[in-house]
């Protein structure tokens, strides 16, 4: 059970998460006047107090149903949506999500939420109900017309017996005509209504009535009494208690084997909910086939058998079209994460005195799952700064002849075999002088060379390490991501940023990412008795250092490329090989951001397929690796990553 | 071994109820997530009772009880409510439906209830 529970929490904790997302979303729609998000938040609130109610977490159920309630009473029009109503129904939400993430680190919903559900409390001036209650005659012998008295006795553990018993009055009417009903409805209502309650009907069958009865749930017992009257009496009279019992039996035999005929057919579910870990289990073991294959591969053509070659081309075929659906199926909408950002808009927006304007679109453009994730913080950032730098204040705005509202728009879209996040703002846009003058500032260039670049070399400065262009990082833009993170991460994952601005209308940002980054094709090269592998999207071209084309300047190294000085970087040194120095040396050039670079190696093994393992934990920080591989035969092999390898802090 | 077809917007409820009538003997055919997909799936696959949520996206419990039982006047529909939606229960029950189950669920009750109105007991 312990274990049970505990599977439990954790979809808990994942459902209730989709359904805050979707509860922020709504408060901006509700916000922006749309009506149809009242219901929505309401429905929300109340499915996340049911799962925490299950769950136990009474603070977290309290919390949901004072939200609830509240939306309850704006549905109802007895609140006005200002939004000061939704920042305080917003910090409900934060609440929950805090009382969320507690519980997922600590399995206890123990947050002080007093002060909010005290807020929300404001909303709420409770009606009190007047309890007078009056005396119910339940000893009333008979009533007009009726020849059955049916007393029912709620058990005592009833949910809701008002429920229970209009439901067996319901079923009663459907075999009988209910005259009158003792307790009436309202008078069940009431608290203190214990359960027992009085039918009088008017029916030809008391067999009927009797199973009718039988077929209520939380009924501890009834009582049927025919009563003496001039109307065709049934002869027996009788009490039937609960010991029903051996009828009951026999019928419900009758019923099995009606039912048992058709119970297997149609047996269809259309989706299924897979744990994100095990696909990724899949995703490894597809990718460690894909490796096999190319060992099979490698031993059929190195003995020369045909047969085997054939059987591995066959076996590629499954292996390529497994490998796509997987990748098909750790696709992810894009809008899982934009889903998030209406709402961070709209508080900052607030927060800064600004008038935003948030548009969204292509959500259903879709991701691999990795690539998603990584991509979060990044554009979380991207998002802020637009709000806080790009987008000037209403004041400022209308100085400058624009409308007082910003308009921010995040659009995501497939263009071939690249998907494309494209951020745009229409506000003051880059002001190339001042970067210049910070990039000078903060050394990240040299006047001379700042002179010398264009504007769009110079706008891109702002992804440099270490620049910033507000002197002091606002809480808002300043969260330890930088823009020089942003780019990093994009081009980790085999992709690129663009920016284009134009003074006083504006900033776009475009990323371009791959689809997929699980497998790569790779170069896998040697130095000494070491193998590293080079994604082969960063890699332009190869060739043998020689004498003539290898020129060392002020101790710097150089490789010379069709009259070009590459700035060359021996993997021997940099990773600090000793054995094995070959005659002949070979140059990779790579590429990054445009910039030409020449990493030394000893040899070239060859061109693969990689599948890469992510480094986690403390060795995640190192620099020059996005990840491990494992070969064919077994080995281990890093897999280069040239940004981190050759960036920041320019190990040359 | 009655057929149940399970109706809720949550996976979460739904997994709890599916362990809770698995366990309970119950053989369950079908889950939908809102209204739309109970009714098609009730047409589908004619289980002997549904658990039907209130609260739904697309289509409410009430409008899909309506619908089914349009289709079937006999259906057996279990309305899956909470405390605070008397009210709407009570209007579930006048257009047909059989019983309710009370959220938090207990297991046992909810695996009498059902079994009261599949006619077990």
């Amino acid at each position: 059970m312990e274990s049970d529970m505990e599977e439990y929490r954790q979809e808990f904790i994942q459902e209730a998460r989709e359904y805050l997302d979707l509860m922020n979303q709504n408060f901006i729609k509700l916000e922006n006047g749309d009506l149809n998000a009242i219901n929505e938040i309401f429905r929300v609130a109340h499915t996340i107090k049911g799962m925490a109610g299950f769950m136990g977490y009474k603070n977290l159920e309290e919390l949901c149903h004072k939200l609830e309630s509240a939306m309850g009473r704006v549905r109802d029009g007895e609140i006005e949506i200002t939004s000061d109503v939704v920042d305080v129904m917003l910090k409900a939400v934060d609440a929950i999500e805090e009382t969320i993430n507690k519980i997922e680190e600590e399995n206890s919903d123990d947050v002080d939420v007093s002060e909010i559900i005290n807020a929300l409390g404001e909303f709420m001036q409770e009606g009190k109900d007047e309890k007078e209650m009056k005396e119910v005659d339940l000893s009333k012998e008979s009533f007009e017309g009726a020849n059955v008295r049916v007393d029912v006795y709620l058990s005592e553990d009833c949910i809701m017996k008002s429920v229970r018993a209009a439901l067996v009055v319901e079923n009663l009417s459907e075999v009988s005509e209910i005259l009158t009903v003792i307790p009436d409805e309202n008078d069940m209502e009431k608290e203190d209504f214990d359960g027992h309650f009085v039918v009088f009907i008017k029916t030809s069958d008391i067999n009927k009535i009797e199973e009718v009865m039988s077929k209520v749930a939380e009924v501890d017992k009834f009582e049927i009494s025919p009563l003496e009257q001039k109307s065709e009496d049934k002869a027996e009279q009788k009490e039937v208690e609960t010991e029903v019992e051996n009828k009951e039996k026999d019928r419900s035999k009758v019923v099995k084997d009606g039912v048992k005929k058709d119970v297997k057919k149609d047996k269809k579910l259309e989706s299924i909910r897979v744990n994100i870990a095990q696909l990724d289990t899949i995703m490894n073991l597809v990718g460690e086939l894909v490796i096999s294959k190319g060992r099979l591969l490698q031993i059929a053509s190195e003995y020369d058998i045909p047969e085997l070659k054939e059987a591995v081309s066959i076996m590629d075929k499954s292996i390529t079209s497994l490998q796509d659906e997987v990748m098909q199926i750790r696709m992810v909408k894009v809008e899982r994460i934009f889903n998030k950002f209406p709402r961070m808009v709209r508080d900052l927006a607030r927060k800064l005195g600004k008038k935003v304007e948030f548009v969204m679109e292509g959500l259903d453009t879709e991701l691999d799952r990795t690539v998603l994730d990584e991509i979060s913080d990044p554009l979380v950032h991207l998002v802020r700064n637009a709000v806080d730098h790009g987008i000037e204040t209403p004041e400022e705005r209308v100085a400058a002849g624009k409308s007082e509202t910003g308009r921010i728009r995040l659009a995501a879209w497939r263009e071939k075999n690249n998907i494309i996040i494209e951020l745009e703002d229409d506000g003051k846009g880059l002001d190339v002088e001042k970067i210049k003058q910070k990039a000078i500032e903060r050394g990240i260039v040299t006047q001379t060379e700042a002179d010398s670049m264009s504007e769009d070399e110079l706008k891109m400065l702002i992804f440099a390490p270490g620049f910033s262009t507000k002197d002091n990082a606002t809480e808002i833009s300043g969260r330890g991501v930088g823009m020089d993170v942003v780019k990093t991460t994009v081009e980790r994952l085999g992709g690129s940023v663009r920016i284009s601005s134009k003074r006083g209308e504006g900033t776009r940002i475009r990323i371009h990412l791959p689809p997929t980054v699980a497998i790569i094709k790779s170069l896998l090269v040697k130095v000494g008795d070491e193998t590293y592998a080079i994604p082969i999207s960063s890699v332009v071209e190869a060739l043998y250092v020689t004498d003539e084309n290898w020129k060392v300047i002020h101790g710097n190294p150089f490789l010379i490329v069709r009259g070009k000085l590459v700035p060359a970087f021996k993997l021997r040194e940099l990773f600090n090989v000793v054995n094995g120095k070959p005659e002949r040396e070979v140059g990779i050039i790579v590429e990054k951001e445009s910039e030409k670079y020449a990493l030394i190696a000893d040899t070239i093994a060859e061109q693969q397929e990689i599948v890469i393992k992510p480094l986690t934990g403390y060795l995640a920080k190192i620099k020059g690796f996005s990840g491990v591989t494992i070969l064919g035969d077994g080995r281990v092999v890093p897999i280069i990553d040239i940004s981190s390898l050759l960036g920041g802090d320019r190990l040359a | 071994m009655p057929k149940v077809l399970i109706v809720d917007d949550t996976a979460f409820m739904r997994k709890l109820l599916r362990n809770i009538l698995f366990s309970g003997g119950f053989d369950i055919v079908g889950e939908a997530e809102n209204g739309k997909q109970a009714v098609e799936l009730y047409k589908q696959l004619k289980p002997d009772i549904v658990t039907m949520d209130i609260v739904m996206p697309e289509m409410n419990g009430i409008e899909a009880l309506k619908e089914i039982k349009k289709m079937d006047p006999n259906a057996k529909v279990v309305m899956c409510t909470a405390v605070g939606q008397e009210q709407m229960v009570k209007a579930a029950i006048k257009l047909g439906a059989r019983g309710y189950i009370v959220k938090p669920f207990q297991a046992p009750k909810v695996i009498e209830e059902l079994k009261k109105v599949a006619g077990l007991s």
